[in-house]
């Protein structure tokens, strides 16, 4: 889920400095950037098959840092489409050193119950995200490497490759990111199956990086399974007028209750 | 025209040793695939609904590897080590999509406030009680029944899954890597069987190369032997040999070129062409062997030039003839539907083609370029052969009728036998009992679910028709169906059995709840609870984030922009929850909360009285009882269905529900569902443990019958799968095998009517094979020789072959009749001069084709012993039934001059 809030909450640090930096570092800088206290958005998911048939979800998302120097969050989705599973909401609290606490809310049994699993490599509700593709990985994980300077969309980026310390932490053998060097944002991640080291999934920035609220935001990602011809589309919603996306509004603690989860205030 | 062919033999040699070579080098490009899919045509249906499954669900490739412990049980610390190594090592093989076992499976467990999806064994066990977990955990949750466990618990199974779309050498060489990775682990404690149709497949590979590489020289041999033992001399010999190679060479270099692979069938296409090849070329080379003894002196080399001419413009025609007859008969084949029969109809004629075209230009070729002159060395004398002809023609002429009611009779009970014919080709049956893959595939479906695979392909109309409780019930219903009505049906899973798992896990009664010693969220509910108790007000007046509506209709209207403010828009679902869930399993659970000795008995005989039968296991009983007290929420391990039971309203409510439990599972269902959320499309897979063709057939009726009974409306479902291919390809055989007899029966009528200008003379051709034939199939009526994809050829073979004896038989029988008013001499004559030969010809064709008894596959083995029998059966017709009918109706046509 963190990295959700990682695509779309990024800050820019202006970074005067750009010479000889090592592939660590700028994964740090990535890494170390000021989130926003809040953040709410309204976000599309759409699932497209090798067909190009395409299943529409929607989802609201609110998350709140409550513990500043641990970076921790406190989430909670909510979806909206489809309709059945209209209302059905889910409240995670990261935790530091122990698994993230996880509620459901089922609305037809109208029961909240915990869960908890461990298949990070799991599908998000049938998308091209695992659950751990939602999640950040720590710096640490990883042994970093500045590949080459590239353009992407128009963007000058570092290119580093990351190679996981310990493999069997990691789903993929190994991951190549391309970083805007204006916004430290992530606008291309290659990521590679472990079995055979080949390319599994592509992540790509799709438009243009807006500032929303004083923060470099990607609006629009793909996530494509080159394997099996999959892609979902991540999106945040909109009209005319503005984009259904706001950063450090207040947003009440009790939002993140196992209470609220069931009555939905 | 021979004269102008024959001008430069050297041209003609070279030509076809070009040729040779060039097919010769396509030869290593050949490819071996038994994979069932092929045997269909393209546009077959059950094909494309394969297709169609495996593009929605995935392949449906799985080999199944189990592991037996002869020593201990699989729940030991032993044991779960060297499944947890195992797991890993096969799933680290290339184009393993996944191998799940005991301890990676998916496990949905209930917890006190909530639930887990985690892989069966987390942790690596370190003691008995981490090892009495893990045993616990498997048999609370049936779908594992009889898949990670057999009755004994000495053994557990392992399914490997490939991924989609592999090329066959792929499949191979996941085969080899998964022999590889438990060769790793075998010691003297352990066993492991390895089955399932691609381990069948690339099985039936591997025994096909050692049948080719054993049978090929055998069969060679043979013909070698027999040549020697008539002609005597190298070149007679050689010569025929190096005929029906050429032929070989250049059948199987065509396929090659086309890209069809070899089949289970096609191993006898070599036999075949050398066994009956060989006959065109000992034609030529016994003619000229004749005439050049007929010349008896010195032969210059015009002379032998004038001789070979002689020898082709004479011998052609009948050669040429017996040859074209020959190519129908197996040509007959191409009219099957079944793809390896029709080639390997297509490719034998051609090699049959080929062995007449190279008989009749190479050989003589041959003869021309190598002028070194011949004498007439050998030696006729009175041998085992004319005995038997003697012996035939002793006992036939005084007993014509009692020929013709012994055939009668023979016919009556080869009828009798032809109904007693089973149909059945079962891929596994194809080997032998005590091979390795026979042994594994026992093992499996004595212990667990099955290998055989068939699948149920349900297709709802519109998004999330799967989630309907209705369909829901249906299909599981259906699954326990199945079960209970076949006791080859090891297991029915679907997406319904994990739904009544999920179903059961939210489920949990109250009661379990403080008792669980797993409750370890205590903390956390205080802080938030006590984070709400400072809260006065429950709405959320401070906060200043905006409401984006509920769903994206508002968001092309300019409200949002207006809505900065605090107000959360409400939600309707609070309706809802008027009711109370879980009333129902509070009353039960707090009824047997403390028992009394009484209360046990009253609530044993409550289980039984909701059983639907009475004499039920041990083991179901104990299932009753949860049942009947809510054991760990066992009163809902159940689709949601009755609307009284649960919180929803309406039905609607409980179709939401399931969408809401497939989102809550984490787990990979894309192998039974098109979607995680709302599918539209399910699948439902059967396990058998027979591969029988006509067990399939059953359950395809009772499905389709069950469906039609009990399924609502709006749904279409089909049946697809390995099995259901093989069973159609079974659909096939009996049509394959009429429409073959029937057009190569048709064109030798055609042919001999043609060559006596006679329809009567085309009907007096038929009946010796005819007659053949029927003791063909009574033969594997009495036997029980099933009738297969193999041995459905033999009658197309036995046609192709046997026309010739016929034809001989008649043409001989005719010249002599031209000549000589005498039957009785016009019978002796015929019989000591074309009888003689076929005889011979019936014998070395029976012979090469007796090499398949060596085959390593049991219909190739019946396919020998069969065409043997009928080589027999046919020669001795033509030499006795034939005879007996021209003698005694004296019919026209073969006593007047044609034309």
């Amino acid at each position: 889920m963190k990295r959700i809030i990682l695509i779309f909450i990024l800050i820019l640090t202006i970074s005067f400095t750009v010479y000889s930096l090592t592939g660590k570092e700028v994964m740090e800088r990535v890494d170390n950037r000021e989130t926003g206290s809040s953040r709410h958005a309204l976000m599309g998911m759409d699932l497209v098959d090798s067909e190009g048939n395409v299943r529409a979800r929607t989802l609201e998302v609110w998350s709140i840092k409550y513990n500043k120097g641990e970076d921790l969050d406190k989430i909670v989705m909510e979806f909206q489409k489809p309709d059945s599973i209209e209302n059905t909401r889910f409240l995670q609290v990261e935790n530091k050193r122990r698994d993230d606490d996880k509620w459901i809310y089922l609305p037809a049994l109208g029961r909240v119950r915990r869960i908890a699993s461990n298949q990070g490599d799991q599908s998000f509700v049938g998308s091209d995200f695992t659950y751990d593709d939602m999640d950040s990985r720590d710096v640490e994980e990883d042994e970093h490497k500045l590949l080459k300077d590239d353009k992407y969309n128009g963007y000058e980026c570092w290119v580093v490759e990351s190679i996981p310390k310990k493999i069997q932490n990691s789903q993929y053998s190994k991951r190549i990111s391309w970083i805007t060097k204006k916004h430290l944002v992530p606008v291309k991640v290659e990521m590679y199956d472990k079995k055979k080291n080949e390319l599994l999934k592509v992540l790509k920035v799709k438009k243009e990086i807006k500032k929303i609220d004083g923060i470099w935001t990607p609006v629009y990602t793909v996530m494509e399974n080159v394997q099996s011809n999959h892609s979902t589309r991540l999106y945040v919603k909109g009209n005319e007028k503005r984009l259904f996306l706001e950063y450090n509004k207040k947003i009440s603690p009790k939002r993140f209750t196992q209470r609220f989860l069931k009555t939905g205030r | 025209m021979f004269k102008r062919i024959f001008k430069k033999p050297w041209i003609n040699i070279i030509l076809i040793i070009m040729i040779t070579v060039f097919f010769g080098i396509q030869l290593p490009k050949l490819n071996i695939n038994n994979e069932v899919k092929i045997f269909l045509p393209d546009d077959h249906p059950s094909k494309n609904a394969y297709d169609k499954m495996e593009k929605i669900y995935g392949s449906g490739d799985v080999i199944a590897v189990s592991y037996e412990n002869v020593k201990n049980s699989i729940f030991s610390l032993e044991s779960i080590k060297l499944l947890d190594g195992i797991i890993q090592d096969l799933e680290n093989i290339e184009n393993v999509k996944e191998a799940t076992g005991l301890v990676n499976t998916d496990f949905i467990k209930g917890t006190a406030d909530g639930m887990e999806v985690k892989e069966l064994v987390e942790n690596k066990p370190q003691n008995k009680k981490d090892i009495y977990e893990i045993k616990k955990k498997v048999l609370s949750w049936d779908i594992y029944e009889n898949n990670l466990y057999n009755e004994d618990y000495s053994s557990s199974q392992i399914l490997v899954k490939a991924e989609k779309d592999l090329s066959i050498e792929q499949k191979e060489d996941i085969y080899w890597d998964i022999k590889n990775v438990i060769k790793k682990y075998k010691n003297k404690d352990s066993n492991f069987y390895i089955a399932g149709m691609p381990a069948v497949n690339v099985l039936i590979g591997n025994n096909m190369e050692s049948d080719l590489s054993n049978l090929i020289p055998f069969v060679i041999g043979i013909v070698l032997l027999i040549l020697f033992l008539s002609f005597r001399n190298a070149g007679g010999v050689i010569l025929p040999t190096v005929t029906v190679l050429i032929s070989t060479v250049w059948a199987l270099g065509i396929m090659s070129l086309l890209g069809i692979s070899l089949t289970i069938v096609s191993t006898v296409i070599p036999v075949l062409l050398v066994a009956v090849g060989s006959a065109y070329g000992i034609h030529i080379i016994s003619h000229y062997y004749d005439e050049i003894r007929n010349e008896n002196k010195k032969i210059s080399k015009k002379q032998h030039k004038e001789i070979i001419i002689t020898t082709v413009k004479k011998v052609g025609k009948p050669v040429f003839l017996a040859g074209l007859t020959t190519m129908v008969g197996f040509g007959s084949l191409a009219s099957s539907n079944i793809m390896p029969v029709k080639s390997f109809g297509i490719f034998t004629a051609v090699g049959v083609g080929v062995a007449l075209l190279v008989a009749l230009i190479f050989i003589p070729s041959i003869l021309l370029v190598r002028s070194r002159r011949l004498s007439g060395r050998i030696k006729r004398d009175k041998n085992a052969i004319s005995k038997i002809i003697d012996a035939i023609y002793g006992y036939f002429s005084k007993k014509r009728i009692r020929i013709l009611i012994l055939s009668f009779i023979i016919i009556i009970i080869s009828i009798v036998g032809i109904k007693k014919i089973v149909i059945d080709s079962v891929m596994i049956e194809f080997f032998k009992e005590d091979t390795e893959i026979r042994q594994a595939d026992r093992f499996i479906n004595n212990n667990f679910s099955g290998t055989h695979v068939l699948n149920i392909l349900i297709d709802g109309k519109e998004n999330g028709a799967l989630t309907d409780p209705d369909i829901l019930k249906e299909m599981d219903n259906l699954s326990r169906y199945l079960e209970n009505r076949y006791s080859r049906v090891g297991k029915v899973t679907s997406f319904a059995d994990f739904i009544k798992r999920m179903n059961k896990v939210m489920n949990y009664p109250a009661e379990e709840k403080s008792q669980n010693p797993e409750n370890k969220s205590g903390n956390i509910k205080e802080e938030t609870t006590s984070d709400f108790g400072n809260e006065s007000t429950s709405e959320f007046d401070s906060e200043t984030t905006s409401s984006f509506g509920n769903n994206s209709n508002n968001e092309t209207t300019s409200d949002f922009g207006s809505e900065n403010t605090s107000e959360f828009k409400q939600k309707t679902e609070e309706k809802k929850s008027k009711k109370i869930p879980g009333n129902f399993e509070e009353d039960k659970t707090n009824k047997y909360k403390k028992l009394t000795g009484r209360q046990f008995v009253e609530l044993l005989n409550e289980a039984i009285l909701n059983s639907k039968k009475s004499n039920i296991t041990a083991d179901q009983l104990v299932k009753l009882i949860n049942r009947e007290i809510n054991y760990r929420g066992e009163a809902y391990n159940e689709i949601p269905y009755d609307v009284d039971k649960y919180p929803a309203e309406r039905k609607k409510g409980l179709k939401d529900l399931i969408s809401q439990y497939l989102l809550l599972y984490a787990g990979n269902l894309d192998d039974l569902i098109n979607d995680q959320i709302e599918p539209s499309k399910a699948r439902m897979m059967i396990q058998m443990k027979s591969g029988s063709n006509i067990l399939t057939d059953k359950i395809e009726e009772s499905v389709s019958k069950y469906v039609d009974d009990n399924f609502p409306e709006g749904y279409k479902v089909s049946v697809a799968g390995t099995s259901d291919m093989a069973l159609a390809v079974n659909n096939l055989i009996v049509s394959s095998q009429l429409k073959s007899i029937i057009i190569s029966l048709i064109v030798v009528f055609i042919i001999v009517s043609i060559n006596f200008r006679s329809f009567v003379g085309g009907i007096y051709g038929v009946i010796p094979l005819s007659f053949a034939l029927l003791i063909n199939f009574g033969i594997m009526g009495f036997f029980g020789i099933k009738l297969d994809i193999a041995t459905s050829m033999v009658a197309a073979i036995a046609i192709g072959i046997g026309v010739d004896y016929t034809v001989h038989f008649l043409t001989r029988y005719h010249q002599e009749r031209l000549e000589n008013d005498d039957i009785e001499e016009v019978t002796r004559n015929t019989l000591k001069t074309t009888g003689k030969a076929i005889i011979f010809n019936a014998i070395s064709v029976a012979a090469g084709f007796a090499v398949l008894l060596f085959s390593n596959f049991n219909p190739l083995v019946n396919l020998g012993l069969l065409v043997s029998i009928t080589m027999v059966t046919s020669s001795l017709a033509s030499m006795t039934i034939l005879p007996a009918l021209l003698n005694q109706f004296k019919p026209k046509f073969i006593s007047e001059k044609r034309r």
